[in-house]
């Protein structure tokens, strides 16, 4: 397959994979909503205005469920008939469930591609894409990607503010940033460090190269949405990031994690395998 | 977007942009001299003990330090104190209910001494709940 082809079969399936996904987040929604339910109702600070209007008090389960239900209904009758109007609904009602959940106290993101995701792919539905569409599908990508491009600019960004104004702040271009960066981490957590990461981070220059490099790949992230090898190369490097946060800084994005892979899996290198078991039953 | 964002904050507005999740660690944690954090501390038959953050049902660590920060810099500042310490009262009791009373400090720290044998803090008492 060409590239323009084999970017919209890749497509194509990520269009039912993500629904399929999205169910399986609604589930793990409601997990994360009934444990908050259990607590006193004044501990909840809601960050945004409109949050404050639609949600002035954490949402009972009833009103939860109702709306985990309704999207879950959207995401299955947008699998049997894809529309607009469903990825419009579908886009509205995960923002919304997720308001009180990742705007409470402080912002989460674990739930931002997620929601992002469904925003960009509202106009594309699957029977529609032709091959020659494929540049569609490209800000799809670029969309979820530049995310990660604009974390990388801001680092690079903070790092030359500081240098450039000689505060006696730490810079990711120090040495042991990371390692301070993940003590302070377990600190605030009220944790100790393990042991096999305090051996880990005793490759001091190791560290700097790796810290630097993490940074530039996180800057060029957007270049995959353009090339398929590439974006099979940033998400295995963007999934190893996310298991580095999740260990190392105890920030952990699980479902931002999957969604990665849901969404820039190469699909397209599992088709020798189906063709082979056809060429087999024949 | 980066760029407009670090000047947007550099002039003393805002952040815009709700969904900034890439401005994370733009420079490491830990990265300065000293670092500050409230923490409560917890009465029991005349013994006070320094509260660990633990993942409960309702609130997981993570989120017990976030909770405690906000308050605890709200009650400093005097905005709505008095809201604010009810709110923490309720949160302690929610997560630690075997104290019968609480102390809300503010600890000082040098980042560079974490995981050293020995480790400064600077604590200031703030409120009693």
């Amino acid at each position: 397959m060409k590239y323009p082809q084999l970017t919209i079969f890749n497509y194509k399936i990520v269009y039912y994979a993500l629904r399929i996904f999205s169910i399986y987040w609604l589930i793990d929604q409601y997990v994360k909503l009934s444990a908050l339910s259990q607590r006193s109702g004044e501990i909840y600070e809601p960050i945004f205005w409109l949050q404050k209007i639609i949600f002035p008090e954490f949402p009972g389960m009833l009103l939860s469920v109702g709306l985990l239900v309704a999207c879950g209904i959207c995401i299955i009758a947008s699998v049997f008939r894809p529309s607009y109007v469903l990825n419009i609904l579908i886009f509205l009602l995960m923002a919304i469930i997720n308001l009180p959940l990742s705007a409470n106290f402080s912002v989460h993101h674990d739930n931002h591609l997620l929601i992002l995701a469904y925003f960009l792919s509202i106009f594309l539905l699957p029977r529609d894409l032709e091959d020659k569409d494929y540049k569609l599908v490209q800000y799809f990508y670029l969309g979820i990607l530049v995310t990660y491009s604009l974390a990388g600019m801001s680092k690079f960004l903070g790092t030359a503010k500081n240098i450039i104004k000689h505060t006696d702040k730490l810079t990711w271009l120090d040495k042991n940033a990371a390692k301070m960066n993940t003590y302070d981490s377990y600190w605030t957590a009220d944790l100790a460090v393990p042991e096999w990461i305090k051996e880990v981070y005793a490759y001091e220059n190791v560290w700097v190269m790796l810290t630097v490099g993490g940074i530039v790949l996180q800057l060029l992230c957007f270049l995959g949405a353009f090339n398929r090898k590439l974006l099979t190369f940033f998400m295995v490097f963007l999934y190893v990031f996310h298991m580095y946060t999740a260990k190392f800084v105890l920030a952990d994005f699980e479902n931002a994690n999957y969604l990665l892979l849901v969404v820039f899996f190469p699909y397209h290198m599992l088709q020798p395998l189906f063709k082979r078991k056809e060429t087999a039953l024949a | 977007m980066s760029v407009i964002s670090l000047v947007i904050k550099e002039k003393g507005f805002k952040e815009m942009y709700p969904f900034a999740s890439w401005k994370l660690f733009t420079v490491p944690g830990g990265g300065e001299a000293f670092a500050e954090r409230y923490k409560l501390y917890g009465i029991k038959a005349h013994d006070t003990i320094r509260i660990l953050n633990t993942n409960l049902k309702a609130y997981e660590a993570n989120d017990e330090e976030i909770i405690v920060n906000m308050y605890g810099g709200k009650i400093e500042n005097n905005e709505d104190r008095e809201i604010y310490k009810k709110k923490l009262l309720i949160f302690a009791r929610d997560t630690r209910p075997e104290f019968q009373s609480y102390l809300l400090y503010k600890e000082k720290y040098k980042p560079d001494q974490i995981g050293e044998k020995k480790m400064e803090i600077n604590k200031k008492l703030i409120t009693k709940l």
